[in-house]
């Protein structure tokens, strides 16, 4: 423990000629603190990567004992149709997600950034869906989605005819991405409204000033501006949609016809269902690839169109 | 700027016309689950009960074990948040304050283990529980809550903008690094720690992928699992279900608008996970 004359010398300016040892003085002091957290992260990280990493070149069933393969998992995963076919359904979530929630995002923001009246409460009802659990509001929108559902009976006015939303495959996926965006929709609003409220007003003022339209104005000032911001909410938002289970758990269970399987569920389903532990874990291992080559190009498109003032 | 009042007016009725279709599902959810069967299953769709069925939620807690349910996720909630509030206060303490050899590269491998999707490390994590015969217990369902390489992160960071002269001056006092984490960086770091503690009270409250794995009795379910497995088990009660979702959703609201501003700026600070 550190005495009162040490702490002194703490940021003295001759601290520098103090013996090399100094640089241990709190070892014992910092294994008490850090005691919990090495082992939470022995137990929950690093043991579990690494038997990921075992996990990933054995066949396993949890009963029988496992068993050494090799690369065999991966070049099963090379050939494998499903897999191809759930790495289709990611990419059109992802994308679709993405399209949807930056534009609607932008728009919820461009609205809540505005002092008007009541704008605590609409607010308030903007971020709802975000907080609220996805088992209890999937659920919901399993039935809103039923051929004689509610949402059918309010399109039904605009002339469209019953729509069979979860029950066929093109029309299933098309459904989850709805309900992702309205559920996550928020999230996006909360990161670029913060990105708005940080674009300083002199900036607006003296475009005015100088002529611009209000059109201009969100072309050559707030969208540059905002672009950081955009750029972050990619990133973590594609990061978070690939790794998404619950409202396909809840509402499709990767059908009808395996269209809504996204690759992470299929890890689940590999894993869980069918209890091929080291299937799992080798497209566990291919998810994080995909995480990190997506990560990465998207860094490196970044040069192109986000503009850091 | 100054917007011209067609203007505030047009915006005005944007957003409303925006928030009402975010509120619809809930609206409908609270409909429905005051309605009867024979209402809930009529078509075209009934927007709003006869009379209202207070019942449906008396069943849902009574019959469709929503109750222990929502007792489960209580506990398990409350010891998740304050294990790991416990937890990553100290790590980070240690990485902020304190100096020995190798504290970089510790910090490093914390950082690392972020990037690393959850679906790799559940796998193991799994068999793990399952070899130690943990699964369908309380244990199986808290430890995974008890510590996060993210929590300590944040919570560094927040400790690090606490100026060093206050630990020098209780020090001086003849305090000890117990005395500075205590009663010095416990208290001027209430923002972080709420912000952390909302994060993972919002995580562990809604979280379903796990319970799904870890627990198969009934009376370990928690409120999310109990919701999904009355979906498949009753699954002509709509009613009754959405009352159950009904109840799910109110600890959540609640919370949030009591502590609206702070769950805006944790979310936009943590920005990870939905």
């Amino acid at each position: 423990m550190a005495t009162g004359q040490e702490a002194q010398t703490v940021s003295a300016p001759w601290s520098i000629l103090r013996p090399r040892r100094r640089r241990h003085k709190d070892l014992y002091v910092a294994l008490l603190f850090l005691a919990p957290s090495l082992l939470g992260l022995f137990l929950l990280q690093v043991l579990p990567i690494g038997t990921a990493l075992v996990l990933g070149v054995s066949e396993w069933n949890i009963i029988d004992p496992i068993k050494f393969v090799g690369l065999s998992n991966f070049v099963e995963v090379a050939t494998d149709a499903t897999f191809y076919h759930t790495l289709e359904n990611t990419l059109y979530l992802t994308v679709g997600l993405e399209v949807l929630n930056t534009l609607l995002g932008l728009c919820a923001a461009l609205l809540l950034k505005n002092a008007m009246r009541g704008i605590d409460l609409y607010r308030t009802i903007y971020f709802l869906p975000l907080i609220t659990t996805w088992a209890a509001v999937a659920i919901a929108w399993r039935y809103m989605y039923s051929l004689e559902g509610p949402i059918n009976a309010l399109l039904g006015p605009l002339g469209i005819d019953p729509i069979p939303w979860l029950s066929r495959p093109e029309w299933a996926m098309p459904a989850v991405i709805i309900t992702i965006t309205w559920k996550t929709l928020s999230w996006k609003t909360i990161i670029l409204l913060a990105g708005l409220q940080s674009i300083p007003n002199e900036f607006y003022e003296a475009s005015s000033i100088d002529g611009a339209s209000r059109w201009q104005q969100f072309w050559k000032i707030t969208l540059p501006l905002l672009s950081p911001a955009m750029f972050f909410a990619l990133i973590i938002g594609i990061i978070n949609t690939l790794q998404l289970f619950d409202p396909i758990f809840i509402m499709t269970d990767g059908g009808p016809a395996d269209s809504t399987r996204t690759l992470s569920y299929y890890i689940y389903t590999r894993g869980f269902q069918n209890l091929r532990m080291g299937y799992a874990a080798a497209l566990s291992w291919v998810l994080f690839a995909i995480i990190l080559l997506f990560t990465l190009i998207q860094w490196v498109l970044q040069k192109r169109w986000v503009f850091y003032q | 700027m100054k917007l011209r009042r067609r203007e505030t007016f047009s915006l005005q009725l944007v957003t409303a016309l925006g928030a009402a279709a975010l509120l619809f599902p809930f609206l409908w959810m609270i409909s429905a689950s005051l309605q009867t069967l024979q209402e809930v299953e009529a078509f075209p769709p009934i927007w709003i009960p006869e009379v209202p069925q207070w019942t449906n939620y008396i069943e849902a807690v009574v019959n469709y074990n929503i109750g222990r349910a929502l007792l489960n996720s209580a506990v398990v909630t409350t010891v998740s948040v304050v294990g790991q509030l416990i937890v990553c206060s100290l790590g980070a303490y240690a990485f902020s304050r304190l100096r020995f050899p190798g504290r970089d590269a510790i910090f490093l491998l914390f950082l690392a283990t972020m990037m690393i999707p959850h679906y790799v490390t559940i796998i193991p994590l799994y068999t793990m529980v399952w070899s130690a015969g943990l699964i369908d217990t309380y244990t199986a369902l808290i430890f995974p809550g008890l510590f996060s390489p993210f929590g300590t992160f944040l919570l560094r960071q927040f400790f690090n903008q606490i100026p060093i002269s206050l630990d020098e001056a209780t020090l001086i006092d003849g305090g000890n690094h117990w005395h500075i984490y205590l009663y010095v960086i416990m208290p001027l770091s209430r923002a972080g720690l709420g912000a952390l503690g909302i994060f993972s009270f919002l995580g562990i409250w809604n979280t379903l992928f796990w319970p799904v794995l870890v627990i198969n009795s009934k009376e370990l379910f928690t409120l999310p699992l109990a919701l999904a497995m009355a979906q498949g088990q009753f699954v002509t009660l709509i009613h009754v279900q959405m009352a159950g979702s009904v109840i799910a959703c109110v600890p959540v609201i609640v919370v949030f608008l009591m502590l609206q501003k702070q769950f805006i700026s944790s979310i936009a600070l943590s920005g990870m996970k939905q």
